[in-house]
């Protein structure tokens, strides 16, 4: 009686591990059984190297890694780098064509420096690739304005967004309340409304934002920018504008709205202004939607519970949003195996079958069936505003706009306007002075 | 006659006062931000960047996180590795050619010795490209051996330096007194000069090994996953949407820690105080 | 080898190679790349965007417009990289000494004390940056929360007083190298002419002046000298607390080079000519410096080798 019954727990035991991957996968679907099996039977036990920042996006593909390597045996090593650096890293590995890394994540910001420097593959022929990227990937389903805004460059598909951002306006309720005060609606009552609360209880300031030297500056500056009826540069004749009235007049603004916040508001990045904004320090702050997590949990912020958020106030020029977000791409000198295994990760990573884990252990919504879900959009009651903000994102864009201009010289453009607004800031230059004098070097810039 | 001992006792202890008051000033600047990291590594976040909090219930999730999600004992192998490579290498090179440059005369020697110095005089980033490109062309980028040669551009000059201060506080007549005996250079080098620089060789050590392990931009941008060491973690924890300042505090804590303890261990040289009357005798 | 002629041991070429050789081949060739490439790419416009394929060769123009002033922050950069080294390594040597001074007696537990003394040392510099900036918040830092309690608050990192502010982190972070360094030379002078000194009725003052200063002279020599050094090219820590600003007011060099090459516009060229620049302004200082120092080296130990190395070929 025994030797049978050994027999059958062996068998059972055996079943369940060699089914098991199956078994685990039961919960996904036939097609989704259908493509983990190719990507197992072609890439199984290769590993794929990451080239990362510390962001939430990661934190959620790290926690989702787990399984992804059990389903598919594709192993996935991360390294973490901090995004000034990692830009720097994956510009010097392009130049040495090393292949490091398989899978990069990229800043939209930098794309227009990445594209002529070959940093990022095109990744058309993957999307393309029926086997590597099946049906219920769902690619269409990602918010247009990010695929489009931020994954691409000049026509060419480099990233799959996974985190988009844009601005807008937080304040706090209790505050407003106690001073009956609306919640901005223009940039002129943000303004006012900022000079209203500088000094009106002990410690408190009007808003926060970004102010350090250089392109923290320059981000700071260009979420009031566009509403203001600046620009850098005209997006139609690349004519350089730094100096147009209309720039002058924003920086002039921006300038005004930051000496409405803390004294050592010129060394802030989003960092501080976050934190002074949880600590309850200003009564406004007006950065980026990814933020908002760390904003509402009690964890990290002491005013959870009493802060409320509006769209980008409308300007002189029209209701505008900024629009910036992370990429997944691929390193085009990666070898052809881990690169497609690659992007088999990206695939799963991104697909909108597991959107709702990736949203749930903290990954940025891009999808617009996440942003519609009942479920998420109950946990989230800041999804509606968000969506209302992506939309004046979008007026930008239908006007003819976009928020990162490009043009591969953008960065270096933006660079030297943040460098002299610093300058206005400090005192050390008026802003027409400051703006004439970057007139000429980003002249020089564009001309080169 | 009492009264006078009494009173220049009582100077004595108010010398003694002063003297440990002094060092508790001293103790107390240099080591506080140290301390206020190591309390921001058992905070949460929101007592964090709140500093009116002093009293807090400390959590110990970040450095237990930081030990098993971020691979920390890895970057810690390969920091040990090269730190205590290049800084064996550098001495046993450094320490002839500092001799050389206390004792010999020759032509040009203070423009040799200059000229070593000058290579460390810039600023990281302005090698971290000409390595990167030389180490791939090598092949042996992201190995703890690119960081070993790197590292000892700056090393062994400054030892030559150090050592060179060192052996040139050493009366010359220690030495001639052991040739007349008829000791050669070698073994007058080995057996007299070394044993009497001890605190000197120490402190280079530990400030060679200080420079190397905290050494940040060549370590990150010439390496990427098998030879990181321990500085460049310190970018993990910058995230786009704030600083984690609880696992970052958590791996400065842990970084500092053996290097601490090497010194400590190596202090014991240093302090051991040396007189030429012992020796002559 | 022919055994030299004892005392003419110090003018053996053939010990001096033996001794030389190993290291400065070792040195030559690690840093023959990067001195190259510097030179060389400094004479060019290569920029990290466009591709090594895409340099061309510039010439002097990337000094010359330095030098013509259409970099307008490089000149502020040279001024406030003196003034830095100025203040850091003078404030170090005197605080350096007093604490050399200080631990040069006995003490119960001293090697617990050191441990304390080694402390900012042994902190990655990255990390002392952040620590620091999270120090310095005027709104959540901690000194102005203990300010706070004599009613003061300071703008630690706003325009006037940002530079003193990065000032105080070097010289907290590295008074204690230049401590350990004099501690150590202090440790090592024999108590003989302390001796002598006392029975000669002198006063500490004056063995201070006369005694252990130039005893400890060539130690603080090149403690000096290794600190000024270093203080051209800090870099890590004054990044992440100001990244140069606000405006330029702590904008190093080094952080000029840093943004003018690595910080969205990859101007590799000019920031090769910049490094050159502060390459040969280190070298001037120093080379001052040491002028400065074996001019009124004391004549004793300068003639003791003199004296000792000639001379001895007509002994038998």
């Amino acid at each position: 009686m025994r030797r049978p019954t050994r027999l059958l727990f062996i068998l059972v035991v055996l079943s369940l591990v060699v089914g098991g991957q199956s078994l685990f996968a039961a919960g996904y679907g036939a097609d989704v059984e259908k493509w983990l099996a190719y990507v197992r039977a072609n890439y199984g036990g290769t590993t794929v190297t990451f080239a990362a920042t510390r962001h939430p996006a990661i934190d959620a593909m790290q926690a989702m890694t787990d399984e992804f390597t059990q389903l598919t045996g594709i192993t996935v090593k991360y390294d973490i780098i901090e995004e000034g650096y990692l830009r720097n890293k994956l510009l010097i590995e392009a130049q040495g064509h090393t292949g490091t890394y398989d899978v990069l994540l990229l800043d939209s910001f930098s794309l227009a420096e990445y594209a002529p420097a070959n940093v990022a593959a095109d990744l058309k022929p993957f999307l393309d690739n029926a086997s590597l990227t099946p049906a219920w990937y769902g690619y269409n389903d990602i918010v247009t304005a990010y695929r489009k805004g931020i994954g691409m460059y000049s026509n060419v598909v480099y990233g799959v967004p996974v985190a988009g951002e844009t601005r807008y306006v937080g304040y706090r309720t209790d505050l407003f309340q106690k001073y009956g005060k609306q919640p901005p609606k223009t940039m002129d009552d943000l303004l006012t409304l900022a000079k209203f609360f500088k000094g009106k209880e002990k410690d408190l300031y009007g808003i926060a934002m970004r102010a350090q030297k250089g392109i923290h500056f320059a981000s700071g500056w260009m979420t009031t920018m566009y509403q203001n009826g600046g620009q850098f540069l005209d997006q139609k004749t690349w004519k350089v504008l730094v100096n147009s009235p209309g720039t002058v007049y924003s920086l002039e603004y921006y300038i005004d709205l930051l000496n409405q916040g803390p004294p050592d508001i010129s060394v802030y990045t989003h960092e501080e202004a976050e934190s002074a904004f949880a600590l309850g320090k200003t009564a406004m702050w007006f950065d980026s939607t990814a933020l908002t997590p760390w904003i509402l949990d009690t964890t990290k912020s002491l005013v959870a519970d009493k802060v409320g958020f509006v769209p980008p106030p409308r300007g002189r020029a029209g209701a505008y949003g900024a629009l910036a977000g992370w990429d997944v791409g691929l390193s085009p000198d990666a070898k052809k195996k881990s690169q497609e295994a690659g992007w088999a990760f990206i695939v799963w990573m991104t697909s909108q079958i597991k959107a709702k884990d990736y949203v749930k252990q903290g990954g940025t919504p891009v999808r617009t069936s996440v942003y519609s879900d009942p479920e998420l959009v109950k946990q989230n009651w800041t999804f509606p505003i968000q969506l209302e903000s992506l939309g004046r994102a979008a007026n930008l864009v239908n006007d003819g706009i976009l928020w990162l201009a490009p043009h591969p010289k953008f960065l270096k453009v933006i660079e030297v306007a943040g460098n002299y607004g610093s300058q206005v800031l400090a005192g050390q230059l008026q802003a027409k002075q400051a703006m004439d004098l970057a007139q000429g070097e980003v002249e020089k810039i564009m001309s080169e | 006659m009492a009264s006078e001992a009494r009173h220049r006792r009582r100077i004595r202890f108010l010398k003694r006062v002063g003297l440990y008051a002094g060092l508790v000033v001293v103790v107390v600047g240099f080591a506080f931000p140290f301390y206020w990291m190591l309390t921001t590594s058992i905070k949460t976040r929101i007592e964090t960047i709140n500093p009116a909090k002093w009293i807090f219930s400390p959590t110990l999730e970040n450095l237990v996180f930081v030990f098993t999600k971020r691979n920390f004992l890895m970057y810690l192998k390969n920091s040990l590795l090269t730190v205590a490579s290049t800084t064996l290498l550098s001495l046993v090179l450094a320490l002839p050619a500092a001799y050389a440059f206390a004792r010999f005369r020759f032509k040009g020697k203070e423009n040799l010795a200059f000229t070593v110095l000058s290579l460390r005089m810039l600023p990281a980033m302005c090698v971290v490209l000409p390595y990167f490109l030389l180490g791939r062309f090598i092949g042996i980028l992201d190995t703890s051996l690119i960081l070993i040669i790197v590292y000892m551009s700056f090393n062994i000059p400054f030892a030559i330096w150090m050592l060179r201060g060192f052996i040139e506080d050493i009366p010359i007549e220690i030495e001639e007194a052991a040739w007349l005996d008829g000791c050669t250079l070698t073994r007058s080098l080995f057996k007299l000069i070394i044993p009497l620089i001890g605190p000197g060789v120490a402190a280079t050590a530990i400030f060679i090994v200080i420079q190397s392990w905290n050494e940040f931009a060549l370590a990150l941008f010439l390496t990427s996953f098998q030879a990181r060491t321990l500085p460049t973690m310190s970018t993990m924890f910058l995230s786009v949407t704030g600083i984690v300042w609880g696992e970052m505090a958590s791996v400065g804590v842990l970084t500092t820690l053996p290097v601490l303890v090497f010194s400590l261990i190596i202090q014991k040289y240093m302090i051991r105080g040396l007189t030429f009357g012992a020796i002559k005798g | 080898m022919r055994k030299p002629r004892r005392g003419s041991y110090w003018t053996s070429r053939g010990y001096l190679l033996r001794f030389l050789l190993p290291s400065m081949i070792v040195l030559f060739v690690i840093v023959i790349v990067p001195m190259v490439f510097l030179w060389y790419v400094s004479l060019t416009n290569y920029d990290l965007g466009k591709g090594w394929d895409q340099r061309h060769f510039a010439g002097l123009s990337n000094f010359l417009m330095l030098f013509k002033g259409e970099d307008r922050d490089f000149w502020p950069a040279v001024l406030t990289t003196l003034i830095f080294l100025a203040c850091t390594v003078t404030l170090e040597f005197i605080i350096g000494l007093a604490v050399a001074m200080l631990f040069n007696r006995t003490i119960a537990g001293k090697a617990v004390w050191m441990a304390f003394l080694i402390i900012p040392l042994t902190i990655t510099p990255a990390v002392i940056g952040l620590m620091w900036k999270l120090m310095y918040n005027t709104e959540y830092g901690v000194l102005n929360f203990l300010l706070n309690f004599i009613n003061l608050k300071i703008n630690w990192l706003g325009p006037r007083s940002a530079l003193l502010s990065i000032i105080m982190v070097d010289v907290w972070q590295w008074t204690p190298f230049v401590a350990l360094m004099l501690y150590a030379g202090l440790q090592a002078i024999s108590t003989e002419p302390y001796e002598s000194a006392v029975v000669d009725g002198a006063s500490s003052l004056q063995i201070f002046r006369f005694i252990t200063l130039p005893l400890l002279r060539p130690m603080i020599v090149v403690a000096v000298l290794l600190r000024s050094i270093d203080a051209l090219r800090i870099f890590d820590t004054v990044y992440v607390l100001t990244k140069g600003g606000p405006g330029n007011i702590t904008e190093l060099l080094s952080l000029h080079i840093y943004r003018v090459g690595f910080e969205h516009t990859g101007w590799i060229g000019r920031s090769s000519a910049v490094a050159i620049v502060l390459l040969i302004m280190a070298t001037i200082i120093t080379t001052i410096f040491m002028r400065v120092v074996n001019i009124t080296r004391p004549a004793a130990i300068a003639n003791r080798i003199e004296e000792n190395t000639s001379g001895f070929g007509s002994a038998a």
